[in-house]
Formats: structure tokens, C-alpha cells, sequence
């Protein structure tokens, strides 16, 4: 997080900045969060408690979300008893450029010092980042792994129905489509998004895509409650062809069982592996259309569909984005 | 070799404008090698600004192909091209070539194959040959193999490349021996 002027512009990983206050707000995640965000790694992050110095030794493994963690819970009870120093309490006694902000603490932006002496709830910059930035904050950079011309990256987690899902520091989680979905249907005239307080139910349709007179549903990795859907992306679908795993996000899901959640899922290695296998299973489509590959070198462009007008989109839509 | 040909089946090298002429020659000696057959190096189609596509500024390669053999001299078995124009195919970003299967004609783009300033001239060459012997692999029906050490191994990058050997595993072997039969006992015409 930075405060300063418009000229005093954001990275790329940074969203544009938001005028709040008379002052310039933007946004970047920690740069320490998505290069080891495998849920493993993220139970070695420092909680609030440890990291305020209230406790001697406590990792986060609850991603994060203070609000729906036990532990945080059982020792607001004891600073209520008087057991217990607060977090807050041991961050006051730090001196003033040591007292970082709580949305620090949590990893999830970049080191800003609080100056409202911790009384975030009436602070007007954690309600604004609750409410608006948090789930905008674009990632910060991935390990991508390309896979025989598609992006993987290391961290989200795939639906073999071509969306992927990431754990967001917070608690909450991210969906988007895949590289290879997006590449191979290409750019769709209309992303039909999901409203936000909707349920979406795993392996169920939960939203859809068009292209001129073709449709497509889309399965729902995850169950969950929509909490936000990107704007931008339902604006101007062609983002998330540019950008599948970063700003082209399509939606925020909360769900109390992340971990439950993601048991289902394809965790990185699996990811490759069943990637690999879809180019594979693509390549024998193409095949089947156009003939036997008789060339070498190269890997398949970006709208493959489009590319190749003798695919079938029904076909397509049904063997790999599963939906029956 | 040229005079030694005579009346017998060849394959035919085929530079296009901008390839150097010493290199056509090697690539002539190192195909005749590997294959057995007669090889003559001749133009037969040095520009292919015909195949120029300018949304992609580069250059259609199954158009050439088809352009290549119409133009076929008589007994020529196989057309190889070298061209140093960045070639491709619609669903492709690139190709290091293209062959008509179990056709005639084939083509090798050297544009991708030296990259890289500080490789050896050596390497340049290998990758060429292997490139070559690939195309002209299709062009004797050989399907891409999925032996990664083959030469009919599909590569998508210049490591993968690098990566195969420059010789054809015992089943594409086998499939390659019996198209030089078939193709002995039904003489081209």
C-alpha cells in the first residue's frame, strides 16, 4: 500500500490508484505471498498475534481470515479476561514507523504504518480497503510454468473444467478461467458473470460465455457464496485473455471450508500433468479436423477455435470444459 | 553430383533467395547421406513474396509447399526448400517447416534456427539437419513420433530440438524403409 500523488504511479502488479480522502491510494499484494502460496506455505506465515510480538510463537494456517479464525477468537476472550495483552496493545508500544498497519500484518499488501493508533474500526482506510481494494489487488508476480504453450502458475489450484482457483490472504478466494480455455475459444463478446450473494455449487454451471451465436457454461470449482465479480473483466472480457491468472480474475467466492475446498482440486503438479494432457487431447482434435500434423516447431496461437473453423464449439466446450 | 544423377530418382534442394549457396551444397551432402539418394541443389522458387501474409509478416508455408510442387522437375522425388523467411501455418505461431504428407514437397526455415548470436556455426547446422531430415520425413508419410529422442518427435521450442537425436528411432525406421520400397517399386514417373 502507498499513499502519494497521481505522478507517483503504481507498478504493474499495482491497480490504478483510487482518490480517497483528498489522498492517492494504491494497491500492490505482498511481494512474499504468491511466489509460496501453496496452502502448506501458508501456514508458516506469522499470525497477527506473533507478529505484534503478543505472542512468542504462532503461524497463521487460516489464511489469514481473523474473522472466521478460532484461535483469534479464544484469545480475543482472553485479552477480554485480562489474561492477555491485545495485538493491538503490543503493536502501541512499538515505536511510530514500526506500528505496521494490520492489512501488513496479514500479508496482504506491502509494509504501511498505521496512524490511527490501531482503532481500525474507525479508521477510514481499513474500511476502504475492506470494501474496495482488497479483492481488487491485483497478484503480485507468479512462478509460470509453461506447459507445451500454456500458462500454469505455481500457487492456484484447477478445475478439470478449465477454471482455477487461488487462496487469497483474507480468507476468501479467487476464480478465473485458464490459459488454455481462454486461448482456445478465444476472446468471447460476453462473459455472463454471476451476481454477487449468489450460490455457485461445484461442478454445477455456475456462469457462461459467448461468442457471437455460441455459448458455453462454465462448471463452478468450488462451492461458495459470490462476494465480488471483476467489473472490469465483465466490461471488457478480453482481459481475461490477456491476463487469466492476474487482473482477467472473474469473481470472489467465500467459502468456510477452504481447505475443504480445495481437497478437490488440482494442486500444482497435478495441474501440469492433466495441462499436459489436454494439449495432447487438443492436438488429436485438431488432427481429427485438419489431418495429421506434418510440420515442426511453434506452439498453437491464441484463439484456436477461430483459428481452425472446422473444430466444433459444442464439442469443444463439451470435452473440455465438462459441461454436459 | 549434379553429372552423377542421370537418369535416377533425387531429391531436389531448393534455396530461396537470401540462403547461401555453400550452406544449400552442405545441407545437399548431408540429406544425400543420410537418405542414400542422389541430390541436386537447384532454385526452383526463390522468392515467396506470394506467401507473405501482413497481418502475421510472415510467411504461409503450406502455400509455398503447394507452389513447390506444381514446379517439380521430372524424376525428382522430394523438394526440399531452405528458405531464411519466418514461416507459418494459420493455427501455428511458427513452424520450423512444413511437408506435404507422404507428398513431395517439404520446406526448413532457418529464420528460428540461429537465435542466438553466440551459438556455433556447428550447432546452426544440426539443428538444420535435423529440421531437414524431419520434413523430409513427412514427406515418406512418417508421422511425428512420440519418442523424444526421435527425429520425427514433435518440437515445439529450439530445446526440443536440441533434445532429439538426429536420427530416426527403429519404428520410423522401419516405417521409412518400407516407403523407399513401396516407392522403388512404383517408380515416379
Amino acid at each position: 500500500m502507498r499513499q502519494g500523488r497521481e505522478g507517483n504511479r503504481a507498478k504493474r502488479s499495482e491497480i490504478n490508484p483510487s482518490v480517497f480522502g483528498n489522498q492517492v491510494w494504491t494497491v500492490k499484494s505482498s511481494k512474499s505471498d504468491r511466489s509460496k502460496s501453496e496452502i502448506e506455505d501458508q501456514q508458516t506465515k506469522p499470525c497477527i498475534w506473533m507478529a505484534s510480538g503478543a505472542v512468542e510463537k504462532k503461524h497463521c494456517n487460516n489464511y489469514f481470515s481473523c474473522n472466521s479464525c478460532k484461535y483469534d477468537a479464544a484469545m480475543e476472550k482472553q485479552v477480554a479476561d485480562g489474561k492477555q495483552i491485545s495485538w493491538q496493545d503490543s503493536m502501541r508500544k512499538k515505536e511510530s514507523m514500526d506500528r505496521t498497519c494490520r492489512h501488513s500484518l496479514t500479508m496482504r499488501m506491502v509494509p504501511r504504518v498505521c496512524a490511527y493508533n490501531y482503532n481500525c474500526s474507525t479508521c477510514d482506510f481499513d474500511q476502504y480497503f475492506e470494501d474496495v481494494l482488497s479483492s481488487a489487488t491485483g497478484h503480485a508476480a507468479v512462478a509460470m510454468y509453461n506447459v507445451k504453450g500454456f500458462n500454469v502458475p505455481q500457487g492456484y489450484y484447477f478445475h478439470n473444467g478449465h477454471t482455477w482457483a487461488v487462496i487469497e490472504n483474507g480468507g476468501y478466494i479467487k476464480v478465473g478461467l485458464d490459459d488454455f480455455a481462454l486461448k482456445l475459444l478465444g476472446e468471447a463478446d460476453a462473459l455472463d458473470l454471476p451476481m454477487t450473494g449468489m450460490e455457485l455449487n461445484r461442478n454445477r454451471p455456475g456462469w457462461g460465455l459467448r461468442r457471437k451465436d455460441n455459448m458455453a457454461d462454465v462448471l463452478a470449482p468450488v462451492n461458495g457464496v459470490i462476494l465480488q465479480v471483476n467489473e472490469k473483466v465483465r466490461r471488457d472480457p478480453r482481459l481475461a485473455n490477456s491476463d487469466p491468472y492476474g487482473d482477467g480474475w472473474l469473481f470472489s467466492i467465500h467459502n468456510s471450508d477452504i481447505k475443504g475446498a480445495f481437497k478437490t482440486l488440482m494442486d500444482h503438479n497435478e495441474s501440469i500433468t492433466w495441462t499436459g494432457e489436454e494439449v495432447n487431447r487438443l492436438e488429436e482434435m485438431i488432427e481429427a479436423v485438419a489431418g495429421p500434423m506434418s510440420t515442426d516447431g511453434g506452439i498453437l496461437r491464441p484463439d484456436i477455435y477461430g483459428n481452425l473453423p472446422g473444430l466444433d464449439w459444442n464439442r469443444l466446450t463439451r470435452v473440455f470444459l465438462k459441461n454436459n | 553430383m549434379n553429372n552423377t544423377i542421370g537418369k535416377l530418382p533425387f531429391i531436389l534442394v531448393s534455396p530461396t533467395e537470401g540462403i547461401d549457396p555453400a550452406l544449400a551444397e552442405n545441407i545437399s551432402e548431408a540429406v544425400g547421406d543420410f537418405f542414400g539418394y542422389p541430390v541436386k541443389v537447384s532454385p526452383l522458387l526463390q522468392n515467396i513474396d506470394f506467401a507473405f501474409n501482413s497481418d502475421r509478416n510472415q510467411y504461409n508455408s503450406t502455400i509455398i509447399l503447394a507452389s513447390l510442387a506444381d514446379l517439380a522437375p521430372e524424376r525428382c522425388l522430394k523438394i526440399l526448400a531452405i528458405t531464411d523467411k519466418d514461416l507459418f501455418i494459420p493455427i501455428l505461431t511458427h513452424v520450423y517447416g512444413e511437408a506435404q504428407l507422404n507428398g513431395i514437397a517439404c520446406i526448413v526455415s532457418i529464420n528460428r534456427l540461429n537465435t542466438d548470436l553466440q551459438l556455433s556455426k556447428k550447432k546452426v547446422f544440426e539443428r538444420i539437419i535435423k529440421e531437414s531430415i524431419h520434413e523430409l520425413g513427412h514427406t515418406f508419410n512418417l508421422r511425428h513420433c512420440k519418442d523424444h529422442s526421435c527425429i520425427m518427435h514433435y518440437c515445439r521450442s529450439l530445446d526440443d530440438v536440441d533434445l532429439k537425436s538426429n536420427q530416426y528411432c527403429r519404428y520410423c525406421e522401419v516405417l521409412l524403409s518400407d516407403a523407399i520400397i513401396s516407392l522403388s517399386r512404383d517408380p515416379i514417373s
